[in-house]
């Protein structure tokens, strides 16, 4: 459903992604680990035509998407939910509203259709009751629960997580873990979560893919990658990172990168 | 030299490169006026929002200038036995150059950084993605009713400016130079009284306007594209917002004097 060919990308000056291929089946989930910077994110992002490739190629169920206009992009992005690790909620909208954002947008549904399907995915991710409260007044937990309700507002056929339990103590981390599974059964989507967390991975992915100097260098279900020694490695922390590690990136109040810089 | 020479050249590249996002933005937001009348509500709760912040701050400045010019001027008149010309010539500096001046300055200061500082906090936090994700065009959804808000509200600051300078310096006149209301009204209102070829509109009033409508066109296009580029978490919002101020404070003085040259 999702195919990645040998993508190349640079940042900053810096290769990111060399050659960077996978292949995401329908319904399944596929983990993506690798180190902070790896370019984990940058890799989702080609997924939903956030960032184009310099080389390579998109495909999304059989749509080249790396060569998509806005307006061709916008039914493609269509099929996605994206979960940003910030939850990057609108921040002067509240829960309600943000979830409500899509619906507004893209249907033409009454408010009070509206307002069921908002309740509805609210109630999936364990937020009623906060509705109305504003990003500011949400904790971190909970602003990504809600940024996820407003991933399936529309009832995507794909589901991309980026970096879901980062910053989050265990037991809210433990809460989100649940809910991916929750989403991935109740809605049957395909996932991709790109996490460097075990735990994130282990009875969540159908296959784990290791990210590691711009391609994935290995992948294969969480139990056999976990006999691979680059795994236990990467696990234990004991790689060692690639010397053009960081190279490249700006230094803050430096120059000015094109927009895509940062996040990788 | 060469580094000067190179660091120079890249600042030059780098002004005209925003200068040029500045313009395609403005042309994709014109291009989406016919939004205007779906995205009606927003645009009448940022018109609102930008007359409340904006408001107080003008008044008192556009008072206090109409004071200023009364005093100034009525000091120098006063010595030829002139004093009754004051209406006239705070009438005239204040709707063709004065009224629309100051509007658009404190516009920038209140508005135009504000709307940097909220689009940019939004680029570095991933909202501008989210929404992109969503198919949500950030032109229409968040740059078209800021813009349309603040296009309409300058013209309507800037005659409430023009009437509060009037009536301050109808004050000074009152008060410190003896110069009856009635005579200060009459040539006020006479001054103005110069019909010209727009449908007999006093040429004083509209030319004034029409610096206003070009100066909130040129502060909302500053702001929004300064904002909407900005990078580098809050460092990068905070250099949003002051080079927002700056460039619409250069261009409004800069065009407030193109403006005047090309009408009188």
């Amino acid at each position: 459903m999702i195919e990645l060919k040998d993508i190349h990308k640079s940042l900053g000056g810096r290769e990111v992604l060399r050659g960077l291929s996978l292949t995401v089946e329908s319904h399944e989930t596929f983990a993506i680990m690798g180190y902070s910077g790896s370019g984990k994110s940058v890799t989702l992002k080609h997924m939903v035509g956030l960032t184009r490739p310099d080389k390579g190629e998109v495909w999304v169920g059989g749509e080249r998407v790396d060569t998509l206009g806005w307006k061709e992009l916008g039914s493609v992005r269509r099929r996605f939910g994206f979960l940003f690790q910030s939850g990057a909620l609108i921040n002067w909208l509240s829960v309600f509203e943000n979830v409500a954002l899509p619906l507004r947008e893209h249907t033409n549904l009454s408010e009070t259709e509206i307002a069921k399907r908002v309740r509805e995915k609210i109630a999936l991710v364990r937020l009623l009751g906060h509705e109305n409260k504003m990003p500011d007044h949400l904790s971190g937990g909970m602003r990504k629960r809600a940024g996820l309700a407003r991933a399936i507002a529309l009832d995507p056929q794909i589901l991309l997580y980026d970096e879901p339990t980062a910053g989050l103590d265990p037991v809210i981390a433990g809460h989100i873990r649940k809910m991916i599974v929750r989403m991935r059964e109740a809605l049957g989507v395909t996932t991709v979560l790109v996490t460097h967390q075990i735990e994130d991975v282990v009875g969540i992915a159908d296959r784990l893919g290791l990210l590691l100097g711009g391609r994935i260098v290995e992948s294969g279900p969480p139990d056999v990658m976990m006999k691979s020694p680059r795994i236990r490695a990467f696990l234990s922390g004991q790689m060692e990172l690639p010397a053009a590690h960081g190279a490249g990136t700006r230094p803050i109040g430096g120059g000015r990168p094109k927009r895509e810089e940062s996040d990788t | 030299m060469l580094a000067f020479l190179a660091s120079t050249g890249q600042a030059l590249l780098h002004t005209l490169a925003r200068a040029g996002y500045g313009i395609v933005l403005l042309f994709r937001t014109l291009g989406a006026l016919g939004d205007c009348f779906r995205r009606r509500d927003q645009i009448i709760h940022f018109m609102l929002n930008y007359g409340i912040k904006s408001l107080p701050v003008s008044l008192v400045v556009g008072v206090v200038m109409g004071m200023i010019m009364g005093l100034q001027t009525g000091i120098e008149l006063l010595r030829l036995g002139q004093q009754e010309s004051i209406g006239t010539l705070v009438a005239i500096v204040m709707c063709r150059e004065m009224g629309p001046f100051i509007t658009g300055l404190i516009l920038t200061a209140t508005v135009g950084s504000a709307m940097a500082a909220e689009l940019a906090t939004m680029a570095v936090s991933e909202e501008l993605e989210a929404l992109e994700v969503m198919s949500i065009d950030p032109v229409r959804y968040l740059v078209l009713p800021r813009f349309m808000a603040l296009v309409l509200m300058c013209p309507i600051v800037t005659i409430l400016v023009n009437l509060v300078g009037i009536a301050g310096g109808g004050v000074v006149g009152f008060f410190q130079l003896g110069v009856s209301w009635t005579v200060y009204y009459d040539r006020a209102i006479e001054s103005l009284r110069d019909f010209d070829f727009l449908g007999g509109l006093p040429k004083d009033i509209y030319a004034g306007l029409l610096k206003s409508f070009v100066f909130g066109i040129t502060i909302s296009s500053v702001g929004l594209a300064t904002g909407l580029i900005a990078k580098g978490g809050a460092l990068g919002v905070g250099r949003a917002v002051r080079e927002a101020v700056i460039h619409s404070f250069l261009l409004v003085i800069i065009l407030s004097y193109i403006l005047t040259r090309m009408l009188y």
